[in-house]
């Protein structure tokens, strides 16, 4: 039988608030699993405290894949609200191995938050003077069928220890996967089905980095 | 390394013999191939050569549009409704819209990874969007949701392979049962699942639709 479960991150005392929030909130509509990487027990959820959890949990997050047994794995950051039922992606799982939205910041905003060098490097590696940039903070995808992708994602990841995205592009270029695009409606502030409010995880966070 | 002749359309600052030589506006002059495409993939140069686009674009390349317009004698054009795939790597383009030109050889190369890369048309502009009652009801059956973004198939680049073949296939199919190509293709998509690489929508200019 295929497993699902929704899976976390959230160090720092801010995350962990809004992870719960979020949990909370996914509950409404799911019975499945759950699953907080973290740096301390969460209540009576399925805690795995990862040590070393990188510049902003990120190594972590790029963890989860090796850390979560599910089948299919339900990403979610921990600012994000799930505001209804999430049923048609568990259909579009049956098909495709890893949905997610594109960003809020593309064009002229194309990866502005990561360094120079980084972006150059990105583009030339990547062979795409102007790709669509992904939202990470939300995606959907089968274990399996992403496990070179992450093992790529990470391996990019460490070059620079910074943001992901950028990374993701990389390691989506080396390891190619069935992707399903969402729309905004799955990630952005006003999500109708998954509201991102952005930056509420980061306050107060004190991590150690990788 | 083997250069190629290129035209510059902005300043540039090229490295020759290892000194620093200015480059303006409708300079032609010879780089190295990475400094071409990087050069390329800004718009900063043109390559206007037949011979040395396919020195940075990979063989078998070809056009397939319902209007001879594009060819500048570089790459190949099949006049065609529908794509066909006369060469192993095809751009289906329909001059009704606006193709950043400049990015066409990076788009081919990129097929190396990918079997399909087309624009998202409209990040705005969802399957729930387009279509009748009709389109939008066949359409959800198939994809479960419609709150997904259309794709811009005026500007598609495919490479032949068995999904790409049976994409087209069940394209033209799906076409028929309905009014919207729109949602036509997101419904072949789905149920070909070839490996899609989608690009973003500045790559074709709305305005000209």
């Amino acid at each position: 039988m295929t497993t699902t479960g929704a899976v976390y991150v959230a160090y720092g005392e801010s995350a962990r608030e809004e992870a719960l929030e979020s949990i909370a909130s996914f509950r409404r509509f799911h019975d499945l699993p759950v699953l907080v990487l973290s740096d301390r027990q969460l209540g009576n959820l399925a805690t795995v405290t990862f040590q070393k959890p990188g510049f902003g949990a990120r190594w972590a997050k790029l963890n989860i894949n090796m850390v979560a047994n599910f089948d299919r794995i339900l990403y979610f950051d921990a600012d994000t609200r799930i505001k209804a039922s999430l049923e048609p992606v568990l259909e579009i799982l049956n098909d495709f191995d890893l949905l997610l939205s594109p960003s809020s910041q593309q064009d002229q905003m194309l990866l502005h938050h990561i360094g120079e060098e980084e972006r150059q490097n990105t583009l030339w590696e990547i062979g795409n003077p102007k790709p669509v940039q992904l939202q990470a903070g939300v995606m959907f995808f089968n274990r399996l069928a992403c496990f070179d992708l992450f093992h790529y994602w990470r391996l990019e990841w460490l070059k620079y220890k910074s943001q992901d995205q950028a990374a993701l592009l990389r390691a989506l270029y080396q390891s190619p996967v069935k992707v399903w695009l969402l729309s905004q409606a799955f990630n952005h502030r006003h999500g109708e089905v998954i509201e991102h409010l952005f930056g509420r995880a980061r306050r107060k966070v004190n991590i150690k980095c990788l | 390394m083997a250069k190629v002749w290129v035209r510059a359309k902005t300043v540039l600052n090229d490295f020759d013999a290892g000194k620093l030589i200015t480059r303006h506006p409708g300079d032609w002059f010879k780089t190295g191939k990475q400094q071409a495409r990087n050069w390329l993939a800004n718009g900063q140069i043109e390559i206007i050569n037949p011979e040395t686009i396919r020195m940075v674009m990979p063989p078998s390349c070809g056009i397939v549009s319902p209007v001879n317009t594009i060819s500048n004698g570089a790459i190949p054009v099949i006049v065609s409704d529908y794509p066909v795939f006369e060469y192993d790597r095809i751009l289906f383009y329909n001059p009704s819209i606006f193709l950043k030109k400049e990015f066409i050889p990076a788009a081919f190369k990129l097929l190396d990874n990918w079997e399909v890369i087309v624009p998202i048309a409209d990040y705005n502009r969802l399957a729930c969007d387009v279509g009748t009652e009709e389109d939008r009801s066949r359409t959800k059956e198939i994809i479960h949701d419609l709150r997904v973004p259309v794709y811009e198939t005026r500007a598609m680049f495919l490479r032949k392979a068995i999904a790409t073949e049976e994409l087209l296939e069940v394209w033209k199919e799906e076409r028929s049962l309905g009014e919207s190509e729109e949602l036509a293709f997101l419904r072949a998509l789905y149920r070909v699942k070839p490996y899609i690489l989608a690009l973003p929508s500045l790559w074709v200019d709305s305005e000209r639709r």
